[in-house]
């Protein structure tokens, strides 16, 4: 051989050294400053109204100070834990049947056209129906309780139906002939290729439902029901109460920033690591090399 | 050294029936006018252990009769054999490596590899084992437990190609498997597979459009026109085995490629 040979020589595109498994020294650990950001426009706009309540000075039942909101979140705080958890009770329900329900919806018109034609343009047509109108005639037809919890199915699987279908049909079609190849089965398919391809889809429309649920839920008790916070602030504007309302309203808040925080934190559990960190890279992050 | 351009249908060896075989397969896609042909008929045959190439322009069908073969697609006329025997519902007899790696972006590398024993019914721990052996083989050993997104491209093909040799039972059908790496990590490619195949001895129709890898890896070259594709000839590699990429610095390889570059002109593919 005339060509020198370098001992160390392979081939070109083989590292440099076998990196380590899990290569830990790049992962962005949550510094503590993460929820900061988080917390900056509620502190800046209840500054902004507080100062403009102690200026105006207008009529607490019209539009109460947020130190006045405070007081009614902790004076009631008993009251108020009395009817959050019939709402959480109905959100969680409602939206358990809506997932159940979207995902096999979603199953059944991604697998097949016929399906898709029977089915698709119903489930569309479902979310033109005016909630608030049909609301009262449900509570009417069925009893309080599930006349709630199919208004919050109703209103929560719109967007699993949608995602799901999208990210089934969305699958390279290349991984499910390759491994069809190499002898997979039609239910291998599914499992592990056809569902891990759509779930980050799927989560998508899951963090949707998941805030969709609360307004549901709010929607059937103000319509429905004694207990629940949408009872509850129907209850308050009619007394004039308006700080309760608007404590009602922060409960609220905090269910649905609650509920999906929790999705996102189970998205993180079902997907892993790495390819979930490339997810979610943001826009600049995806257009560097990170 | 005998050189011979001939119909595919010569040199059928009387004992053992050719592991593969395609008979006159046609294949139509419909288009805004009418059906446009993609397969005209093709027949072509794999010998038990052969390495067969097979060459044609982009866009002539060869990747659409990949699919037809590993039972991905239903032809319009013509049947495929396999070890002489029709073969309907044959997905999954022959493992296909596809154009792009098609490695499962949410499964470790040694998952992606240890995909066919696992199908195979072998217990995870053995499979596993199989992978990481296989992986040390295409030399991404420390690597095992990444996900393909972290791998290069070449990498990523590499650890197809032991995806491919451990589902692989005795018949591989590779899509042009590298032509998207530099030629430096192709040829180290070649090498690699020209080793695995001396090793295992599977049946392979190794698509390309690539002359002189076609020369280095094959047995057997045949060539398909622009589409719709037939074949249109064949040259007999006469090259000595066990080969490296340096036998295309040879003499012999020259001379081949001429008859290549002669029976491709023919087809129309160079006009
Ligand atoms: N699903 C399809 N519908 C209609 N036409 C198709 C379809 N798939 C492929 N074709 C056509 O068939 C022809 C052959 O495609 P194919 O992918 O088999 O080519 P190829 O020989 O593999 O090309 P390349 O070397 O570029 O990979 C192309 O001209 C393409 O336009
Ligand atoms: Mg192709």
């Amino acid at each position: 051989m005339r060509a020198t040979r370098d001992a160390a020589a392979r081939a070109p595109d083989a590292p440099a050294a076998p990196a380590p498994a899990a290569a830990p020294a790049r992962r962005r650990r949550p510094r503590p400053g993460r929820w900061l950001p988080a917390l900056v426009l509620p502190f800046v706009l209840i500054a902004v109204w507080q100062g403009a309540a102690m200026v105006l000075r207008p009529r607490e039942w019209l539009l109460p100070s947020p130190a006045a909101i405070a007081g009614a979140l902790w004076d009631d705080r008993g009251r108020l834990w009395f009817h959050a958890q019939a709402t959480i009770a109905t959100t969680l329900a409602g939206l358990a049947i809506a997932v159940g329900a979207g995902v096999l919806l979603a199953l059944l018109i991604a697998w097949s056209r016929s399906a898709e034609r029977a089915v698709y343009p119903w489930v569309v047509a479902s979310q033109t129906v005016p909630v608030l109108a049909v609301a009262p005639l449900l509570v009417v037809w069925l009893d309080p309780e599930p006349a709630m919890l199919a208004l919050v199915a109703l209103v929560a699987f719109f967007p699993v139906v949608v995602a799901g279908v999208d990210g089934l049909r969305a699958a390279d079609p290349l991984l499910a002939r390759t491994v069809r190849t190499m002898g997979a089965r039609p239910g291998w398919v599914w499992r592990h290729v056809l569902v891990p391809g759509a779930l980050p889809g799927l989560f998508t429309g899951l963090r949707m439902a998941a805030v969709f649920a609360v307004t549901g839920a709010v929607v059937g008790e103000y319509v429905g029901a004694e207990r629940g916070l949408g009872a509850f602030s129907k209850l308050t504007t009619g007394q004039f109460q308006t700080a309760l309302t608007f404590a009602a309203v922060a409960w609220l808040a905090l269910i649905g920033v609650a509920l999906f925080a929790a999705v996102s934190a189970l998205e993180r559990l079902a997907l892993p690591h790495r390819h979930r960190a490339v997810r979610r890279r943001t826009v600049r992050e995806r257009m560097r090399r990170t | 050294m005998t050189r011979r351009r001939a119909a595919p249908s010569d040199g059928v060896l009387a004992h053992h029936p050719p592991h593969l075989a395609a008979r006159g397969l046609r294949l139509a896609f419909p288009g805004r006018d009418g059906d446009v042909p993609v397969l005209d008929g093709v027949s072509l045959e794999v010998r038990p252990g052969e390495l067969v190439a097979l060459v044609g322009p982009s866009g002539s069908g060869k990747s659409t009769l990949l699919d037809v073969l590993a039972g991905l697609a239903e032809p319009d006329a013509g049947e495929v054999l396999i070890d002489g025997r029709p073969a309907p519902g044959r997905a999954g007899r022959l493992t296909l490596m596809p154009q792009r790696d098609a490695l499962l972006p949410w499964q470790t590398v040694a998952r992606n590899v240890a995909t066919g024993p696992r199908l195979a019914g072998v217990a995870r721990e053995t499979a596993d084992g199989e992978a990481r052996a296989a992986l040390a083989r295409v030399g991404l050993e420390g690597f095992e437990d990444h996900y393909p997104h972290a791998l290069s491209g070449g990498m990523r093909q590499r650890a197809a190609l032991a995806r491919t040799l451990l589902a692989g039972r005795g018949a591989w059908l590779l899509d042009e498997p590298f032509g998207a790496l530099d030629a430096l990590t192709r040829a180290g490619m070649q090498d690699l597979l020209l080793a695995l195949w001396e090793e295992h001895r599977p049946s392979v129709l190794l698509v390309t459009h690539d002359l002189d890898e076609a020369l280095v890896l094959a047995d057997r070259v045949l060539v398909a026109g622009p589409r719709p594709a037939r074949v249109a000839g064949v040259v007999e590699v006469t090259l000595p085995r066990p080969r490296r990429v340096e036998v295309s610095a040879s003499a012999e390889f020259a001379a081949l490629k001429g008859d290549l570059l002669a029976l491709v002109r023919e087809t129309g593919a160079l006009a």
